[in-house]
């Protein structure tokens, strides 16, 4: 399996890309689903180096880990969506800005 | 609200650029970091191997999940039940029973979900056996039996807002409650927590998943239900 | 056989990083949610090509279904007027 590398990194960019946009986006849908990609990011890292150079399968710890870090990530983000509408029944914001960088 | 303009303007403000380096240096410094990582290792997949015949199981994923590494996922089901607890406090309720959609009027949905609702059943309690000797298991099972849940609540059936109050939280805590007693009963006998003789571990296995699977089906399906606000009879409205 | 192979994690892997990019900064909120939704679709195929089937298998039932009905409901939560705050919220 050569191709790991190839996916390690893609992973990685994934990661950066995810955190870029949990910053600059205001929109508090948007920083989850940023946040969602940065999680796509580490799996790929996870499960392709426990791709690399297997005999009979790959190394089973990681795909036990992510395998339960999926259905986790899944309830998180459904958390963190409570929380947001909650937050926009409230107050009426569906954007985190830091107020003093607004007109 | 130009939300659309106003968004573009924060993308190219100096400190947007900043934070854009910023990322653009991470990834590269994380993709270069990566290349130090020795090519050529199984990490542990040889000592995985040597204790499969150990483990009750065939697949070493499953043998990983719920027996070398049970004390995970023990607490990763833990992290479900905190997940829902979290939900359920905040919105203040201690059930689902009050958010229910109108019955769908529309025939081909309804005889979409007369199929594919016994189907998705069939599916999941398959993985869940499954997973003894190939890819399957607890998680893949739960989430599929909750999606279930999510389509036929979706077409205007109880579904899991149907439960009392306290079987929906019996089957929220049945997954972490019977890792707990299996621990005690462990601890009872030989001294150890989740540690299995091979010779009851298949049945303690596949006891322990199908808790499990019960406890993350009903604990995705409330996550995703739960986010509906309540309904009351005047305003219930069927999904269009 | 191995030419074939990069090509498909080739491709695979650009499909990814672009669908990341377009679901994160698409202007439409709902646009953005179906980029996400084939975004984990995608990474479901590159569990299979990463010889994972069990995280393709949750991965799957996750991105086909749960996370749908989840972000598409509050994407059309967020897209509307905002309701009249309950009396309970205080």
């Amino acid at each position: 399996m050569t191709q790991y590398l190839a996916y390690s990194m893609a992973g990685m960019a994934l990661f950066a890309i995810g955190l870029h946009a949990l910053v600059i986006i205001p929109h508090i849908l948007r920083k989850i689903i940023g946040i969602n990609v940065m999680a796509g990011g580490v799996f790929l890292f996870l499960i392709s180096v426990a791709a690399r150079n297997f005999d009979e399968f790959p190394d089973p710890v990681p795909q036990a880990m992510l395998l339960t870090g999926v259905v986790v990530a899944l309830s998180a983000t459904a958390f963190a969506v409570a929380l947001a509408r909650r937050i926009y029944t409230v107050t009426g914001e569906s954007e985190l800005t830091e107020g003093d960088d607004t007109p | 609200m130009s939300a659309a303009t106003s968004f573009k303007a924060r993308l190219v403000s100096p400190l947007s650029l900043g934070v854009a380096a910023a990322s653009a240096g991470l990834g590269v410094f994380l993709i270069l970091a990566l290349l130090e990582v020795p090519r050529e290792a199984a990490g542990l997949t040889a000592l995985a191997k040597a204790a499969i015949p150990e483990s009750g199981v065939d697949h070493p994923v499953t043998a990983v999940l719920l027996n070398f590494r049970a004390y995970d996922t023990w607490l990763e089901v833990g992290v479900l039940l905190m997940a829902i607890m979290g939900m359920l406090l905040f919105q203040r309720r201690s059930d689902l029973r009050d958010i229910q959609l109108m019955p769908s009027p529309e025939p081909v949905l309804n005889w979409l979900i007369r199929l594919l609702f016994p189907m998705m059943v069939v599916v999941s309690g398959y993985l869940l056996w499954m997973g003894k000797f190939s890819a399957g298991g607890a998680f893949q099972a739960g989430v599929v039996l909750g999606s279930a849940g999510v389509l036929l609540w979706l077409a205007g059936h109880p579904s899991i807002t149907g439960f009392s109050g306290r079987l929906f939280r019996f089957l929220l805590i049945i997954g972490f409650l019977s890792f707990l007693i299996a621990s005690f009963i462990n601890l009872y006998f030989d001294q150890l927590i989740l540690d299995f003789p091979p010779v009851y571990a298949g049945t303690i296995i596949l006891i322990l998943e199908t808790a499990a699977t019960l406890s993350i089906a009903v604990t995705v399906a409330a996550l995703i239900i739960g986010l509906q606000p309540v309904t009351r009879d005047r305003d219930r409205t069927p999904l269009t | 056989m191995s030419t074939y192979e990069w090509f498909l994690d080739g491709l695979i892997i650009v499909a990814l990083l672009v669908l990341a990019v377009r679901a994160l900064y698409a202007p439409d909120l709902f646009k953005a949610v179906f980029l996400f939704i084939v975004f984990g679709l995608l990474m479901a195929l590159a569990w299979v090509r990463l010889k994972a089937p069990d995280i393709a298998l949750a991965e799957a039932a996750i991105g086909a279904g749960l996370t749908g009905v989840l972000l598409l409901d509050a994407a059309r939560h967020f897209n509307r007027p905002r309701p009249t705050p309950k009396s309970r919220a205080s």
